[in-house]
């Protein structure tokens, strides 16, 4: 096994992970559903295009809804709102978490005490009601609803972050950093950063992963921003029709919408899976004691 | 003595606790409290407004016992705490699409979303705990990353997917399942018997999917702690001693992986209640998350306010219960004598 | 009788733990192993008890247990010998405690496997051994947080006791005993020594104590037998095993004879 260091061999080592390559496969595709979608689809998906519950046909691959509209570039568009708001949240929530939690972690102090019980009170809360309440009172345009999702997901990457920062500030190697009469900025920057990229990464697909699932479940339940395609409120329409289970149309309707949501957080979940097993190659390790005895069922 | 037990590092973490969730609750009081204040224009008008979908005649009747609840004539710190007042009194408002006391409305569907909580969380660590045991004991490495994969990907389907797929495969094409209700009307004057299975099929839909939802993460969390609990110098000496598998994992094992599986069960109060949304929506099942959704569906906002604080309170205690149960079922945290 | 025969263990395939080893144990003999850190000593024990890592390998030789190897035995035959014939009480003896199980109950565990008795029966023989190792019954139902260092000890040593092992393998038993609960322990294995005839293989630091038990020393370095001496042998003739003792510090001469 080769020992290198430094950045090209982690991206190298990590590249070579089966999670790692079969969730950044998904999200690849996620995203090039987003990119490729005002070419791939014929209608636009807000216009009527057909009749209503067309079957899937050449004209329309995946049929229509109940007004008419196309479903193949609903599933499309529908793919750049469910990125959006889960790359926007994804990167807001690490930003803060960094400078939050690394903040907290650092300096310590009454400005920890502050932000962590902050960090504690947002966190008891039932995070899914709460945004609820607050879309359906104060508007659920899309940015209302991305705010309101980077609300209720700093306080989780900034505890992660802060324990982290603790623990590597307290490592021999800082110590003897500041003895020489290395000053604060420059630990952090360059001992304590490099360190919290991996959390970070983590963070940023946790954050993803629950604001693309809040998102659909709020447009689910209607409280979704209705002039914009989201696969969620695809859904809030397929359930709202009714009868929609009794016949074919859930298939071509409610389907793909509920699958692409579920591709996309499964890669995310892939990578920072993938992610974790490369970073901490302890685990899953066993000792020979184990693997004897379990030998003998 | 009574400074040596009040002086306890676990009493104190309970103390911590209990503030920590009193507080959040009086912040979500207040949060209540302003948001239908927030909204542009009088909280009346906003709230019959043009998303409201009462008839005329009923609205006159609606508005005064809405004025009456909210207040609105006297200064805002009086408005507070007649709301404060009203609300600890049980008193939750007037339901404006409903046409009942919130408080009413909540008490009756409340008692079926606890029914589905408690039993899939019961059904959710008899499953993940053995899975756990399981994959952690099993030599064929092939049998834990299959289980891990398998988890894996199930955690990643949102609730409303499974519920809908659940659905149409059991209730709508095998008509294995009943398509809604918590019990069937023909269910009055049978026996006890009857009902029972009644209310169990038409349970079993809601309670299978929050299941699902929720076993992948006790499992990881099982499975997690159980491989730490192979490392330990205690397991070790277990097999010098040459003691059974059966043993092992139940006394070793199981044991390592109940407390982090109980605590994360606990934390993910709020998720299975978000859950409970969705799955009792799609099956049409008469609980609170439904309510929700309803509420939702006619912006009836005193409904959803007295649902979320409901909610609020029930995380909360689960919340605490979880810090409770930490010093009873850890013997670890133990006190010196 | 244990035989160990020209053992050599070897970490991945490449530093050796142990080099052409070779002595032997009877029942009812106690032998000390001696030796700088790193000399080899635990991983003497667990060859014998075949809980060797995954990256270790024996490499040559062989060790027999009543004239098979234990080697050839399945893992689940070996099992069975595990406790029953053949018990280490392991390095860390403190954390080796359960803590889920009250200790009686942990004790409990091994006369319930190895002597086919159920809860009740296996309790009260627990409690018998809870004694026998100089810990009041009354502790008998606490649980190992609430038990201080050596007392932890004590209980691990009932629990390895309780199995009825022929032969039992100590590793550093007196780390964290002070000077008093080292010589009860020294008197405790001689008298289970002299009255269920077991053999014991020691490892140890203190050799006070080592020669309060055992008749015969090995000295290891490197993975390879430097010497060996017998009881009232005059002392340690080599160079190393004089540096050895000299570095030691003696806190009671009189036994070293």
């Amino acid at each position: 096994m080769k020992i290198t260091s430094g950045p090209s061999s982690v991206l190298n080592f990590l590249l070579k992970d089966a999670r790692v390559l079969a969730g950044a496969l998904l999200i690849f595709l996620i995203l090039a559903m987003c990119v490729l979608a005002p070419i791939l689809s014929d209608f636009e998906p807000l216009e009527i295009s057909g009749s209503s519950l067309l079957e899937p046909n050449r004209k329309h691959p995946l049929g229509t809804d109940d007004v008419g509209h196309d479903l193949f570039s609903q599933l499309l568009f529908g793919a750049r709102t469910s990125a959006l708001v889960g790359i926007s949240v994804g990167v807001t929530g690490v930003i803060i978490a960094l400078l939050m939690g690394g903040f907290a972690g650092y300096r310590g102090g009454a400005g920890e005490q502050i932000v962590m019980r902050t960090v504690d009170v947002f966190l008891c809360v039932p995070r899914f009601p709460i945004l609820v309440v607050m879309a359906a009172f104060l508007g659920s345009s899309l940015i209302n609803v991305v705010l309101f999702l980077i609300l209720f997901s700093w306080p989780v990457g900034t505890r992660l972050v802060r324990s982290k920062v603790l623990s590597l500030k307290n490592s021999p190697l800082i110590e003897a950093e500041i003895l020489f009469g290395a000053r604060g900025f420059y630990i952090f920057s360059r001992h304590i950063l490099p360190e919290l990229i991996p959390l970070l990464i983590v963070i940023f697909v946790l954050d993803a992963s629950h604001a693309v699932l809040a998102e659909a479940g709020l447009s689910f339940l209607g409280l979704g921003d209705l002039l914009v395609v989201s696969w969620g409120t695809i859904l809030h329409y397929a359930f709202i029709y009714p009868g929609i289970f009794l016949g074919q149309a859930w298939l071509w309707w409610a389907l793909p919408p509920g699958a692409g949501i579920s591709i996309f957080v499964l890669g995310l979940m892939l990578i920072s899976s993938g992610l974790e097993h490369g970073f901490n190659p302890k685990m899953g390790k066993e000792s020979k004691i184990v693997e004897d005895f379990s030998n003998y069922v | 003595m009574r400074s040596k037990i009040s002086s306890s590092p676990y009493k104190i973490r309970i103390l911590r606790g209990g503030i920590l969730y009193l507080l959040t609750f009086l912040g979500v009081l207040t949060l209540n409290f302003f948001l239908p204040r927030a909204m542009p224009g009088n909280p009346i008008d906003a709230l019959l407004g043009p998303d409201s979908q009462i008839s005329m005649s009923i609205e006159l009747e609606t508005r005064e016992k809405l004025l009456k609840y909210y207040q609105l004539d006297r200064p805002l710190s009086r408005q507070y705490l007649h709301y404060l007042a009203q609300t600890f009194q049980g008193k939750l408002g007037w339901g404006i699409y409903f046409q009942q006391p919130v408080g009413d409305l909540i008490k009756k569907r409340l008692k079926w979303s606890v029914f589905l909580i408690i039993i899939s969380s019961l059904l959710s660590i008899s499953v993940a705990l053995p899975l756990a045991a399981f994959s952690t004991m099993s030599r064929a490495k092939r049998v834990d990353t299959t289980l891990l994969t398998t988890f894996l990907f199930l955690s990643s389907v949102p609730v409303f997917l499974s519920a809908m797929l659940f659905l149409v495969v059991f209730s709508v094409k095998l008509g294995w399942l009943p398509l809604a209700g918590a019990m069937g009307e023909l269910a009055g004057g049978d026996s006890f018997l009857y009902k029972l299975k009644d209310i169990f099929v038409h349970s079993l839909g809601p309670v299978l999917v929050l299941c699902l939802a929720e076993s992948p993460a006790l499992y990881l969390v099982g499975r997690n702690s159980m491989l730490n609990a192979l490392d330990q110098p205690w397991l070790e000496f277990a097999v010098l001693r040459g003691l059974s598998k059966t043993r092992l994992l139940v006394a070793y094992l199981i044991p390592a992986g109940i407390l982090p599986v109980i605590t994360r069960l606990g934390m993910h109060m709020a998720f299975l209640i978000a859950g409970t949304v969705f799955v009792e929506t799609i099956f049409s099942y008469p609980g609170l998350g439904r309510l929700l959704f309803q509420a939702v569906q006619v912006r009836d906002y005193p409904v959803l306010q007295g649902v979320f604080l409901v909610m609020t309170i029930a995380v909360l205690c689960a919340n605490f219960l979880v810090d409770l149960s930490y010093g009873y079922l850890d013997p670890r945290i133990g006190e010196r004598e | 009788m244990f035989e160990v025969k020209n053992l050599e263990v070897r970490y991945r395939d490449q530093i050796p733990a142990l080099q052409n080893l070779s002595f032997s144990l009877r029942k009812g003999e106690a032998i000390g192993v001696v030796g700088r850190s790193g000399a080899g000593k635990t991983t003497l024990l667990k060859a014998l008890v075949r809980t060797l890592p995954r990256d270790a390998k024996v490499n040559k030789g062989e060790i027999l247990y009543r004239d098979k190897s234990i080697f050839k035995f399945s893992e689940r035959e070996f099992n069975r010998l595990r406790g029953k014939a053949i018990g280490m009480l392991p390095q860390n003896a403190q954390a080796s405690l359960n803590p889920f199980l009250k200790i009686r109950k942990f004790i409990a565990e091994g006369s319930r496997r190895h002597q086919g008795m159920g809860w009740k029966q296996a309790k009260a023989e627990a409690l018998k051994l809870i004694e026998l190792v100089g810990l009041e019954s009354a502790w008998s139902s606490a649980y190992p947080a609430q038990l201080s260092g050596g007392m932890r000890t004590r209980t691990v040593l009932a629990a390895l006791l309780v199995c009825g092992a022929d032969y039992i393998l100590l590793d550093e038993p007196t780390s964290g005993l002070d000077i008093i609960a080292q010589v009860s322990l020294a008197e405790l294995l001689n008298k289970i020594r002299k009255i269920e005839g077991v053999g014991m293989l020691i490892v140890s630091h203190e050799l006070p104590f080592v020669w309060q038990v055992c008749d015969k020393i090995i000295m290891l370095e490197r993975g390879k037998v430097v010497e060996e001496i017998e009881r009232g042998h005059p002392g340690f003739q080599s160079k190393l095993a004089r540096e050895f003792l000299e570095s030691v510090p003696r806190i009671n001469d009189g036994n070293l004879k």
